[in-house]
Formats: structure tokens, sequence, C-alpha cells
């Protein structure tokens, strides 16, 4: 098995610890907004909340990024993570990984107008050291899958009840 | 000062906004002042001494708001998320310096700014909106009279969720600031207060009702010392789990002390007309966490406890009531203060509190005072708007709540504060009124024998406390070992010198709760700043801002009669643990002790000398008056 991010969202506590590690990790800087992983938190709804979940690439089997890039600049290494990773000189930032992405984890850079994601850091990803509440373990877990089965995860069905419910609301105003 | 300064940490740009006149303006900010004051409170106190007009009604408009973050604030040194913000102290005149927690304080920082100065008074109500380097005045009528929570949702809705990209925070102030009630406090992120001093009615008396931050600028470091400023951060989130704050707040809250400080007579019962109260087991933290409520964690910016909690009631007359776990301060205060017994009431008042946006420390004293006063027939029920402010009669206080957020009938006198209230309403009042510094309320404990606690707010200069409260533990940093057990000459002499380390611990502005060795906090600002402090210029920076605190407030005319506290706070409880013990007959030495180690005079004046050592030759003037 291949180790990798394990992810509880259930344990988050919205801390944003994980953030900051991974901006600084990778671009020296401390800028959330340059971080590979987001911890997202709900406020407002329905208790219990807030919700936070926790947004990163989790380095598919059948990465969907993978096998839309037109020019072959995103591959999986070969090493035991298994993980997935960006070559920066050869994208064209097209972006179409970015809409194939299901995670919204694959991110464009403004500056750069190239993408960027999470690549576990090497092998020893920031965030999993720096989280207090164990939401983030790097581990050997399964491989993740990007289709059907895997996405029956709490955050997803929030946020697609989230959608519905927004998409009933605007049918009963029209 | 050695080479450049700063190296990192800073942003080094601050945000002057007037308010009468429109204009938004950027200055860079002093590298000498942000060395001399390092931020926080330090340099906002800096900032509006320079700024300020003596003499001024708190609501003039020619007073100023100063926000300021710190080096630190925004990275991984944790609770790194705090703000603090000081202005004219509404209530009593004199300098207010007040900190909150959650995310603000590192939004504006990723927003550009490490200060922000607002000044003058809008014509009609509008927000502030900082992104990235830039800021816009809004109009905010449709925000008008909303609680601070409706506030909160609607600017986040507008300027973006949370998510990879949007990172939004709000300050706001809600109906009660609005309505220039003089304890309205400032409310950000859903339920983080920046309580003391009334800065919110100062907000509302310039028609400002909230600031929106949001950005996505890099916060730089020393270059040279990345790896180590690293490891110290590091170091520092362990230290932070192995102190004593550490082992009991990061775990059980500051709940978790309920028990224990009722046991030595430290909760405030009924206007601390007694020490005793029945079903204390509901207070214990098992029970407020297990049985009483249900909770998911909810975690401040960077911070390595899991000791806060978004809470819903699960028992009791207020089942499915929401809102943040209480504090301690809060539960005593909304609980047995006021003769209510239940924890998930508390809840529910705490949730109202902030979304009214309301000082808890001024606003449980208040109420409980005029509880004890309809009790003793001081006022009749004719007299309060026919509200039956009995002990423990929640609906009234929520009324009563309500009705001083809108300056309505009886709310209009008790808007002013317990001191200003009590002395309108005259008879007895005077004389059960709890308050310090002839203006505003303590913190809620019942401080008569929790001696760090109530020296400590009778000499602060700054609204709230000020020093280390001492009297349970002691102090590695400071070298004190003995706790303060009693009120002697030791007690002003620790207090003196506890306040110059909680000064400095103020301009490094982190959490408090995530304290770590002064080696480990000092050296974490070397290697992010590329500075050289040591203790000794820690301790001096903290001394310097004590100092010009105390100027500020000389300057604004407070004399030694302000070091007091009302009658009520000098009678010694009547039952309890702590039965017959109280500060007040030797209240003067103290005093004079406190001055003694402080180097000031005898009624409580910095000497010149002393003001020129410290490099705060401009405020040697302000001696004169």
């Amino acid at each position: 098995m291949p180790k990798q991010l394990k992810i509880s969202s259930e344990k988050c506590t919205g801390c944003k610890g994980c953030e900051l590690a991974c901006s600084y990790a990778n671009e020296k800087v401390f800028n959330p907004s340059m971080s590979r992983i987001a911890a997202i938190t709900f406020l407002e709804g329905k208790y219990p909340l807030p919700y936070n979940f926790v947004s990163t690439c989790r380095q598919c089997a059948d990465a969907p990024c993978l096998t839309v890039c037109p020019v072959k600049a995103i591959r999986r290494m070969k090493d035991p993570t298994g993980r997935v990773v960006v070559d920066r000189d050869s994208c064209i930032g097209c972006g179409k990984c970015v809409n194939a992405c299901p995670f919204g984890a694959m991110l464009f850079s403004r500056e750069t107008k190239k993408v960027f994601k999470c690549e576990l850091c090497g092998g020893d990803p920031a965030c999993a050291k720096i989280c207090p509440s164990g939401a983030l373990v790097y581990t050997q877990v399964r491989p993740f899958h990007a289709k059907a089965a895997d996405f029956q995860m709490k955050g997803f069905v929030v946020l697609s009840e989230k959608s519905k419910s927004g998409i009933r609301k605007q049918k009963e105003e029209r | 000062m050695k080479g450049q300064f700063p190296k990192g940490g800073y942003m080094g740009k601050a945000l002057r906004v007037d308010l009468s006149s429109g204009k938004i303006s950027e200055e860079k900010i002093d590298p000498q002042l942000l060395y001399e004051y390092i931020g926080g409170s330090g340099l906002g106190t800096r900032l509006l001494y320079d700024e300020t007009i003596p003499g001024l009604d708190p609501y003039d408009a020619r007073n100023c708001i100063v926000i300021a973050v710190g080096p630190l604030t925004g990275t991984l040194v944790p609770g790194s998320g705090i703000y603090s913000i000081t202005g004219r102290n509404t209530l009593t005149g004199l300098l207010a310096s007040a900190q909150s927690n959650g995310f603000f304080g590192a939004r504006l920082k990723h927003a550009g700014y490490d200060v922000l100065i607002v000044c003058g008074k809008a014509e009609k109500l509008v927000y502030l909106h900082i992104v990235d380097g830039k800021a816009t005045l809004e109009d905010a009528s449709r925000l008008a009279g909303k609680g601070t929570f409706d506030t909160d949702s609607w600017l986040r809705r507008k300027y973006g969720e949370d998510g990879f990209d949007h990172h939004v925070s709000v300050a706001s102030i809600g109906p009660a600031g609005e309505n220039m009630v003089r304890f309205a406090c400032l409310a950000n992120d859903r339920g983080h207060i920046a309580a003391t001093g009334g800065l919110g009615a100062l907000m509302g008396s310039k028609k400002l009702k909230a600031i929106v931050v949001q950005g996505t600028l890099p916060i730089p470091i020393d270059p040279a010392d990345e790896e180590r400023f690293l490891e110290n951060t590091v170091r520092w989130r362990e230290e932070a789990h192995n102190t004593g704050m550490g082992k009991t707040t990061g775990k059980f809250g500051t709940i978790g002390s309920f028990l224990n400080f009722h046991s030595k007579g430290w909760v405030p019962v009924k206007n601390l007309t007694t020490n005793i109260f029945p079903g204390t087991e509901k207070f214990h933290v098992d029970y407020i966490r297990k049985k009483a409520h249900r909770s998911v964690p909810r975690s401040c910016y960077n911070c390595t406890f899991v000791h806060c909690h978004s809470v819903q009631v699960t028992r009791g007359p207020y089942k499915g009531a929401v809102g943040e776990e209480v504090e301690y301060e809060i539960l005593a205060g909304f609980g047995p203060n006021w003769g209510i017994y239940d924890p998930g009431t508390t809840t529910m008042l705490n949730t109202l509190n902030d979304d009214l946006g309301m000082d808890a420390k001024e606003l449980t004293f208040l109420v409980s005072m005029m509880m004890e006063g309809y009790e003793k027939g001081f006022v009749t029920r004719k007299d309060l708007d026919g509200i039956d402010l009995q002990w423990g009669n929640t609906e009234a206080a929520v009324e009563m709540m309500k009705r001083i957020s809108r300056r309505e009938g009886i709310g209009a006198i008790l808007a002013e504060g317990v001191k200003r209230a009590s002395d309108r309403l005259g008879g007895g009042f005077p004389d059960i009124a709890v308050y310090v510094k002839k203006g505003n309320a303590p913190h809620i404990h019942d401080p008569r024998s929790r001696w760090g606690t109530i020296f400590n707010q009778v000499v602060s200069n700054a609204g709230s406390q000020e020093a280390q409260d001492l009297t349970a533990r002691g102090s590695a940093d400071l070298e004190i070992d003995k706790p303060t057990a009693d009120p002697d000459e030791y007690l002003g002499a620790v207090n003196a010198k506890s306040a110059w380390w909680r000064q400095f611990q103020e301009c490094l502005i982190y959490c408090y709760y995530q304290t770590a060795t002064g080696k480990t906090m000092i050296e974490t600002l070397n290697t992010l700043t590329g500075s050289d402090y040591d203790m000794e210029q820690a301790l001096k920076i903290g001394r310097r801002v004590v100092n010009l605190m105390r100027m500020f407030n000389i300057r604004e005319g407070m004399t030694k009669g302000h070091d007091s506290f009302s009658p009520r706070l000098g009678t010694p409880p009547v039952d309890g643990p702590a039965m017959g013990k109280t500060i007040a007959p030797t209240f003067e030495r103290v005093l004079q002790s406190y001055y003694k180690t402080s180097g000031w005079d005898q009624e409580g004046r910095p000497t010149r000398e002393l003001l020129e050592e410290l490099g705060l030759s401009f405020a040697v003037p302000a001696l004169k008056k």
C-alpha cells in the first residue's frame, strides 16, 4: 500500500496550521493563498457547526488530471508514494486539469500562469507534522479512486446538499 | 538596533482612514518605532499617544482607534491570529487596550498592513473593506441595527466564503455599539470579542459598523534564519503544551478551573453578596461538556490546543440553543453572579450578548447590581419598566440586555456603565456597585481575596488586566517562585515586575494561553525579524509600554485617586472559604510598594529621569500637568 495523507475531516479543528506549514514548506513564505491544502470552515447552517473540511490532492489511483493533460506535464512518480507531480516547465497553463479535478485540489497560480498541487513535500508532508488534532496523518492507506464509491464522504454529502438546496431555492424563486 | 531592521515579520505599512473626509492613505511605519515597541498593544499605545489630543470627550470625532498586530501574527507561532485595539476608554476617558483572538489579525496582515488607524466620523453608517493593500469605505446602511452574527454572515457572503482563495474575516459592532452603549465591544470571526474599554462604542460614535479584511500577500521571514525560526516555532508549540496553562486550559478550557476557583472563594455570586451557591456539581467541566452540551471543536488561527468548542445545549430550559462554549468568566458572570445555576442558560446568554455586542464584565456587574438593588428595594418594578429583575430570572435578564443595547427606558441609564449608573440612580447603589479605576468593572471574579487580580485591576493603565495574576503561581521567566499569598509589599513589587513582562507579551501579540518560555519567545522573535533582543531588553520594552500607558492616563488627568476600588470591593466576603479577607487595610502599603518598584513617586507618577532612560522624553511635558 502506498504511503499517503490520511485525512479525517471530522477531527479537524479548523486552525489552518496546515495551510501555513504548506505555504512555508513550498514557497518559503506564510501565505495561505499559496497553500496546496485548505481547511475549509463552514460556519453557517444547522448545528453541528462549524463543519471543517480538509481539501487537498488525494493522489488518486485513476487521477483525472493526469489523463486530461494535453502536454503530459503531469505524471506519477515511481516511488512508494505514487504521488502525482506537475512538471512546471512543460505546463502550458491551459487549466484542463483544474477543471478535471473533482476535489478542487489542482490550483492555478495567477503569477506564473501555471498549475500547482500537493506533491507530498517530496515524501515528507509538512502539514501532517504540524496538525495538532490528528486530522492529517501521513501513513499507509488504500489507494484513492476519483469515482463515485470513494465520494461517499461526509464533506461531499454536505457540499452536494448545499448546492442542491441552492438549486431548489432558485427554482422556487422562479 | 544593529544594521537593517526589520528583516522579516512586518508588512511595514500602516493604513490611515479618515472617516470625516473619506480619505484613505498608506504610510510607512518608522523602523525605530517597531524596534522600540515591537507591535500589538505597545505600538498601538505609542501611535495613539501621538495621535491623541488630551482632554477630549471619548466621543469627540478627533479621537482615533488604532488596531495593531505584531511580527509573529500570521506565522506558524501558535495562536497568531490575535490583534490589539487601542483607543480612549469610553467609560473612564483613559486608555483602553483590548485584544481579541480568532483570525482577524492574521488576515489584516495578509491584506497588507501591520497597523490600522481610524480617525474622524462618517456622516452615515459605513464599513471598511481591505483587500491586498486596497481599502474602500462602503455604505453599511442595510447593516444598521443588525447583530454581529448577521453582519458577519452578510459580509462574508458578499466577499466570499472560506476556501482556497477566500480568507475573509469580519470585525463588527452590534446594536449596542451603534447606540453607543458605553461598554459596547468589537466582535470578530463570530464570537471572538475585544471587550475592554467600550471600543465598540467608539466605533459606533464614528459610524463605522464593520471592518472586513482579506488578502493573499505573503508575510516575509528573515531569510538568514529561516531554519532556526521554524525550529523555534516548533519548540514553542511543544512548550505551550507543557506549561501549567497548557495542561489545564488546553484540555478543559477555562471552565475547567471553575470548581477550583469556587473552593477558594473566587467565583462571584450574586454581586459579591455571598460566596456560596447551590448545585456546584452542574459546574463541573465533565457535566458541562458531556451532559449539558454537545460540541464540535472550533479553533482560532493556528491554535495547537483543542479547547474551544462550538456547542449546542442539550439539557435545561434552553435546550437547543447554540453558541461558543463559554469561558470561565462568562460562566460565572451570567451564572452564579445573576443567581442562575444552569450552565446551558449561560451559553444562551453568551450568544445573545455576543450578538448585541457588549462587554460581559461591565454587563454582569451592572445587571447583578440592579438585581441586588431590586431585592433590597432601592428600585421598584415600576422603575425598571415593569421588568421583574429577581435573582435567577433569565427572561428578565434577557429583556434588560436588549433594552440596554437599545438604550430604552431604564436601559438608557444602565448603558452608561456600572459607575455612572450607580451615581445617577443614587440611594444605596453607590455602595453595592462593583468597579475599579473610578469607572470600569473588573474581570469577572470575586477578586476580594484574589490579590493578584484585584491589585492588578486597580493599578492597571490598560483598562483591563495589565500584569500577570500571580496569586496562585509563580513565574519562571521572572524568577518569581513564591505566589502572592497575602496582600503585602511583596504583592506590589511582584505586580510591577510581572506587568513589564506581560506587556512585552502583549507587544508580541500571540495567544496568552499558548505561552512558551521567555527564552523561546525571544529567540523566535529574533530569528523572524533579525533583531537582537534579550530578556533584559524585553523587560525594558514592557516597562516602556507600562510607563507610556501611565503617561497617557496622567495626561488625561489621572491621579492617585484613580488607583482605587469601589466600596463593595473593599468589604470582606461574609461567608465561604475567603471569609473576612480583604486588601483594604493594607492597600496603601501595597500601592506604595508597587510605585516604588515601578520607579514612580508617591503619587504614582513616573520621574523625568525614568522616562528619559526608557526613551520616553516626548512624554515628559505631560508630567507638568
